[in-house]
């Protein structure tokens, strides 16, 4: 132990001492090896019995004849190449990739600090012949020499290190991004190329749906491709849609798009906001009850429908889908639907009677949107005949009407004895609000005679300290 | 009005006899000291400049001007003042903003008597939305002393009025008994902006405010409005109607708003924005009225509407002036020459009006040799 303090001592006094190691092989004493001085201690049998060997790594300096140094010429930085290590650091190993590693949005991307230093640059700005400079120029030899130092490198090096590793925000707006993430579905890409002199002006498609489909090969294996399902329109009536398929996403996509410009059929719209009347449509297992509604109303329906409504110039419209949600089969539905839809003239021809509007904005006058060639008196209609409107356009189906919901809590006793609580206060909001209205401030029957008893007092007065200030300081 | 007066004196006997709540008349009578009102103030400000107003209106108006405005009762101005206003049902169904949500029309499979029916029901509506607003003079201050007893006089620390209103059901807000006390021990009947307030916290009217709209108050917001009229908006068409529901016709206050509405369309020539409203009969009644008629004649034969609504528009001013120089006894005029009357004996911008119809005239004759010429040249 003695011997081992006294080792340590002289380590410590010298100053020179970074690293301890403890070996076996070594026999106790002074050992050089490979040119380098060490000492090699015996250890106690406490601590393990083998031997310690102290040496000094900083071999540029003259070791003392009792330290001997050593130097280990394999590391891990040394084994590997620059590419292998930075990919090391960068990248997720593939193992970690099938895990889900490396994604999202805390994701630390590391920064590439060789990118904009050059060889023979730095903060000293020096010229080098044969490094960052020619050797001779015309016949006389370039001498290194310093020149002035360049104030932005530091500055445009940091710039150029802050835009790498950050996170880019999405160049679209909000509303251009589609209904979900990064995805497609939804965006919209712009209209068909043009064909010939036909450019399709006006147009514009949107991506419904974009996923990956394969099918299996007996060479190939499993085949993967892009299917993408666009709809195009001129949001005047003109509509179109189309599936493609193709290996990469990009080229699916364009064929998708110029393919339903080549399929555009003719929607007729009422006042051309909404659809011409309710009705009921289906394909497969899909079924949707389209409704007819006034001006301001909106797109309520199912965001597929959005779509196509935006695209073919409908705006507003209320459509419940019933059964399956399949897209492709909504566009379809949908589309056959609008298709299928009757003019005013043709429904009042087919019923042999006036088609008559009454609407609330214009005081339920009639308006007659469509007259029979001969219209039926009442002994020619059947008494089983459907007559409502509504009940005509939608053919035998009835839609199903939902109950408007009531919060559970409204069946409650405690709900009753809510009421009553707070029934003398159920119009104070809007006294308050026809107080600040009328009287700019909550005013009572003692307000102009004694301001001190107003709500807004404490306010007004530092509304008046705030403007005294403000004119003061002007002043000076 | 004497009435009033001897259901009053009963009921004040009766007053005196017995307590407050219990009158022998069988009527529940409520009494209100007008300083519990707290947002009274403003009220009573408005209500004096209103008076203050009838005041002025009463210097102007003359004996001769009460027999004109009579005359808006009179069928033939009537017919006249409809006939110039037009029913075009377009425009009296159009879309109106009123602050209600939208519903999805409503279709309907009508039969040929069911859509003659459902039209007739519309012509009569369109009828009723067409009814003009009666044109009266401003109505008079009441200043009627009931009695005097000095002995009930109140010397509290804030002397008040009280003010008895009957609030018996199924009587007429004008007939309604309102009456006052005041301090100094004087029963009289209640002012008009006494009766309107109590009026209007007993029996409120749907749409009528408790306040008076400043756009009533200020005219300088009255102003604004009317400079930021548009078609689309219906501007004129909404202050006349609000003025309608928040006063009544013979308020000093409505009167005052229509004049200043009718002036400020009058000033832009913005008429066929009332056309087929209920407004445009009053509106046309008072340029006549007050010999302002000169430009609405300049717009009807710029409009080319000489045979029908100018013709109208001057019999309507001979009507209402019958001592006016151009009025003729014999009736088969030319409606041509009737305006050319009117406006070479009495139109006040004579010459701006001659070139108009001269232009008329002529337009109108190179139009028929041209359609002659058409037929010769198809007949051939």
């Amino acid at each position: 132990m003695s011997i081992l303090s006294s080792a340590l001592k002289i380590a410590t006094l010298s100053q020179k001492l970074t690293f301890l190691s403890v070996s076996e092989k070594c026999v106790p004493g002074f050992v050089r090896a490979r040119g380098l001085h060490s000492l090699v201690l015996p250890l106690p049998k406490i601590m393990g019995g083998s031997n310690l060997r102290v040496l000094n790594l900083k071999s540029s300096v003259p070791c003392p004849w009792y330290i001997s140094q050593t130097t280990y010429s394999t590391s891990f930085f040394v084994k590997h190449t620059a590419e292998q290590l930075w990919k090391g650091v960068t990248s997720v190993s593939n193992a970690g990739k099938k895990r889900g590693r490396g994604k999202g949005v805390g994701k630390k991307t590391a920064k590439d600090l060789n990118r904009g230093q050059i060889i023979g640059v730095g903060k000293a700005n020096i010229v080098w012949p044969g490094l960052n400079a020619p050797i001779l120029q015309g016949k006389e030899l370039v001498e290194r020499r310093q020149l002035a130092p360049d104030p932005d490198r530091e500055a445009k090096l940091i710039k150029m290190r802050d835009t790498m590793g950050q996170f880019r925000p999405l160049l679209l707006s909000p509303l251009e991004r589609g209904w979900s993430g990064t995805k497609m579905h939804g965006r919209s890409v712009g209209p068909p190329d043009p064909i010939g002199e036909d450019n399709f002006e006006g147009f514009d498609t949107k991506i419904l749906e974009m996923k990956t489909v394969a099918n299996m090969d007996a060479n190939y294996g499993r085949i993967r491709r892009f299917s993408v399902f666009a709809f195009t329109g001129n949001k005047q009536g003109l509509a179109g849609f189309a599936l493609a398929k193709g290996a990469d996403g990009r080229g699916a996509l364009k064929r998708a798009k110029n393919r339903a410009g080549q399929k555009l059929l003719y929607i007729e719209r009422f006042n051309e906001h909404t659809v011409l009347h309710d009705f009921y449509t289906r394909f497969g297992a899909t079924q949707i009850f389209v409704f007819k509604k006034p001006e301001g109303f909106g797109l309520v329906c199912h965001r597929g429908i959005k779509a196509m409504c935006e695209l073919i110039g409908i705006k507003d419209l209320y459509a419940k889908i019933k059964g399956s949600t399949n897209l492709q089969h909504i566009v379809k539905a949908f589309m056959l639907g609008l298709i299928r839809q009757k003019s005013h003239s043709q429904l009042a021809k087919e019923k042999g009677l006036y088609l008559v509007e009454q609407r609330s904005d214009f005081q339920n006058f009639p308006l007659v949107l469509a007259e029979p060639s001969h219209c039926r008196s009442d002994s020619e209609i059947k008494y089983d005949e459907p007559m409502n409107f509504s009940q005509v356009c939608f053919g035998d189906q009835i839609p199903y009407r939902k109950k408007p919901y009531e919060p559970f809590y409204k069946k409650l006793p405690s709900w009753e004895n809510h009421l009553l609580k707070t029934e003398w206060r159920r119009n104070h909001g809007e006294v308050r609000r026809w107080h600040m209205r009328e009287f700019n401030g909550l005013k009572n029957h003692l307000s102009s005679k004694y301001p001190e008893v107003d709500a807004t007092y404490a306010f007004q007065i530092w509304q008046k300290k705030k403007a005294e200030a403000a004119a003061a300081e002007e002043e000076d | 009005m004497s009435k009033n007066v001897q259901r009053l004196g009963k009921l004040w006997l009766s007053l005196k006899r017995t307590t407050l709540s219990s009158s022998s008349v069988g009527r529940p009578l409520l009494c209100h000291r007008s300083v519990l009102f707290p947002a009274s103030t403003q009220a009573q400000g408005i209500h004096v400049n209103c008076h203050l107003l009838s005041q002025n209106l009463e210097s102007q108006t003359t004996s001769k001007d009460e027999s004109r405005v009579k005359l808006f009762i009179d069928p033939q101005v009537q017919t006249l003042l409809k006939e110039l206003t037009g029913k075009d049902l377009k425009r009296v169904f159009r879309k109106r903003k009123i602050g209600q949500k939208l519903r999805e029309p409503k279709y309907t499979f009508m039969t040929e008597d069911q859509l003659k029916q459902a039209q007739e029901e519309a012509e009569e509506k369109a009828d009723k939305l067409l009814q003009m607003p009666p044109v009266l003079m401003p109505r008079k201050p009441i200043d009627e002393v009931l009695a005097f007893d000095p002995c009930i006089q109140m010397d509290e620390p804030k002397p008040s009025t009280l003010i008895f209103t009957d609030i018996s059901m199924n009587i007429e807000d004008r007939d309604r008994i309102i009456v006052a006390r005041d301090a100094d021990g004087t029963l009289r009947q209640a002012t008009w902006q006494e009766r309107d307030k109590m009026n209007a916290i007993y029996f409120p009217v749907k749409g009528r405010e408790f306040i008076t709209p400043r756009m009533f108050t200020q005219p300088e917001v009255l102003q604004n409005i009317l400079d930021r009229a548009s078609e689309e908006d219906n501007t004129y068409e909404f202050v006349l109607d609000r003025a309608c529901i928040q006063f009544e016709p013979d308020d000093p206050a409505f009167i005052n708003t229509a004049e200043t509405t009718y002036e400020a369309i009058d000033r832009v020539g913005h008429y066929d924005f009332l056309k087929s409203t209920r407004h445009y009969g009053p509106m046309v009644f008072y340029l006549v009225r007050t010999r302002k008629m000169d430009n609405i004649l300049m717009h009807y034969i710029k409009h080319r509407r000489v045979s029908t609504d100018a013709m109208r528009l001057v019999t309507l001013f001979q009507i209402i002036f019958p001592e006016c120089k151009s009025k003729v006894a014999e009736k088969t005029i030319e409606p041509v020459d009737k305006v050319r009357r009117y406006i070479q004996l009495d139109a006040i911008k004579k010459g701006e009006l001659e070139l108009a119809l001269n232009a008329y005239v002529e337009d109108e004759e190179r139009k028929a040799e041209l359609e002659e010429g058409l037929k010769r040249q198809h007949a051939i």
